[in-house]
């Protein structure tokens, strides 16, 4: 009930994701029947993440550490309703804009041109505001001389440019960072820098995932510690990044 | 709850249409002839079939009321449509594996993607047979009606009962790849119980006339043709069998996908 609370962005409440892990995974209809009959279809419980909370205010910079493994990107994707908890609900208010895989649902034997419309509405966004965006996004991106070559033919880099361009024309009411700032050259990597700051300012939830400790200091204010899928800590960046170095 | 479904429907309407042009585009990029091929090539299959039909089987234009290659292509028309609308929708969720995984999406757009996708193609292979139906009016061996305008009806519940089974059988292979395999096999099966290459009236005293009567295709087909070729319409106890089969299939499909969706995720 707290959720109503207006200046709540995101409400993650006790939320816990369990998989089943079979020791093979059966994907014939043969070998599901035949487990069943001799009784073997017995699965290892696995997981994900145990009564989790979280509760984000608008405009706040939140960072998720943790080791690999440790249920960062589980979290990411329930709070952006790729997966569903098992147990446990997530409230999320406004417009989520995730970069979590830059390039989703790029076909690369289409165009630049194709691809940011098809990447536009795999986001949601209607055609007319893709209309009024394209320049926006061709211009931020610099592949203006490329863009009815198929994608096929772009080096890594270039599809990473367009893929961000895309992804940050919303300001969104909350921006998910999954690892990305690492894109393309120094020059652009600046570039995305200065948006993601940007929007940061505004009125911009930021949810960021990162190893690199600096940015995690540098950018937010408060900071969830993830271990095993459990919640370790939360609080100030500066405590909880204090105690996590040292761990 | 079903103002919020419209709503999403609604918004991710620009991804069904592009997805459906990303699927034409692809199709006939770098092909010379292009879109010409989705009309070129049910006319070619048609002269093939008849000229093997003909000899083989010996039907006679007085046994089915019309020409046999107006037969056969106006019986195909559906067929293929419907074939090629599950299978496509069939590996639409497993093939859009990276998309799912990395983005929330519906997941029923994949399949009515496919279907519509067929749809499009069915509507140019009709061209076809509206070609193939001006030559043997000219030739005085076929009258057209006015009911020719009414086709559409037996198309659009041909695509209604896709989009069932096309939810079914995604829904089925995300748990289990053989279905993949053996659809091929069903679809066979399928064709050779449907009267596409022989009139209906053959089965009459054999076992399996029952069987070809519980076919939907049977009178989605035999709507098809005499709304086309023979100007009667449809009587009543098909468009009933026909409505009611729609129906159920479409809730049992719509029903079993949103029950399995979640879990999708973790078997693609």
């Amino acid at each position: 009930m707290e959720y109503k609370n207006d200046d709540v962005a995101v409400f993650v409440d006790n939320v816990s994701i369990h998989f089943n892990m079979s020791s093979e995974r059966i994907t014939s209809l043969k070998e599901y029947f035949i487990k069943l009959v001799k009784r073997q279809l017995f699965y290892k419980k696995f997981i994900a993440l145990e009564n989790v909370n979280i509760k984000i205010k608008k405009g706040q910079v939140y960072g998720i550490v943790g080791l690999n493994g440790s249920g960062k990107s589980t979290l990411l994707k329930v709070i952006c309703g790729i997966l569903k908890p098992t147990y446990g609900e997530v409230f999320v208010k406004g417009k989520i804009s995730p970069l979590i895989e830059l390039g989703a649902g790029f076909n690369m034997e289409l165009t630049a041109r194709e691809n940011i419309f098809l990447n536009g509405a795999v986001l949601g966004y209607s055609k007319k505001f893709m209309n009024e965006k394209f320049d926006e996004i061709v211009e931020f991106s610099e592949m203006e001389k490329f863009l009815d070559v198929p994608m096929k033919n772009y080096s890594s880099g270039m599809v990473a440019r367009v893929a961000f361009s895309v992804a940050t024309v919303v300001k969104p009411d909350i921006l998910i960072v999954d690892e990305i700032l690492s894109v393309g050259d120094f020059r652009f990597q600046e570039k995305c820098n200065e948006r993601i700051k940007e929007m940061m300012k505004g009125k911009t939830t930021v949810i960021l995932v990162s190893h690199q400790m600096e940015q995690i200091e540098k950018m937010c204010d408060n900071v969830l510690w993830l271990d095993h899928g459990h919640v370790k800590m939360v609080g100030k960046t500066r405590e909880v990044c204090e105690v996590y170095k040292n761990s | 709850m079903v103002k919020k479904y419209i709503q999403n429907f609604i918004k991710y309407t620009p991804l069904l249409f592009l997805l459906t042009s990303r699927d034409f585009k692809l199709k006939y990029r770098r092909s010379f002839l292009g879109v010409l091929w989705s009309m070129l090539n049910p006319l070619l299959i048609m002269v093939v079939v008849t000229s093997v039909f003909s000899v083989l089987l010996k039907v006679k234009a007085s046994d089915i009321g019309m020409p046999f290659a107006v037969f056969y292509i106006t019986g195909s028309l559906i067929f293929n449509f419907f074939s090629e609308a599950t299978s496509s929708s069939m590996t639409a969720v497993v093939s859009n594996a990276s998309l799912i995984q990395k983005v929330y999406l519906p997941k029923y757009i994949f399949i009515f993607e496919k279907c519509a996708f067929s749809l499009i193609n069915m509507l140019l292979s009709a061209i076809a047979v509206l070609f193939v139906l001006l030559y043997y009016v000219i030739k005085g061996e076929v009258t057209v009606h006015i009911t020719i305008f009414l086709i559409f009806i037996p198309m659009f519940l041909t695509f209604l009962f896709s989009i069932g089974v096309g939810l079914i059988l995604s829904t089925l292979t995300v748990f289990f790849r053989d279905i993949v395999h053996i659809w091929g096999v069903i679809l066979t099966i399928w064709l050779y119980l449907t009267p596409i290459v022989y009139p209906i009236e053959i089965l009459k005293s054999s076992k399996i006339d029952w069987v070809v009567r519980l076919n939907p295709l049977y009178y989605f087909v035999d709507d098809l043709r005499s709304l086309m070729v023979l100007g009667e319409f449809p009587c009543l106890d098909h468009l009933l069998i026909e409505g009611v089969v729609c129906f159920f299939v479409l809730v049992f499909g719509v029903f079993l996908f949103k029950k399995a969706q979640d879990k999708f995720i973790l078997h693609i």
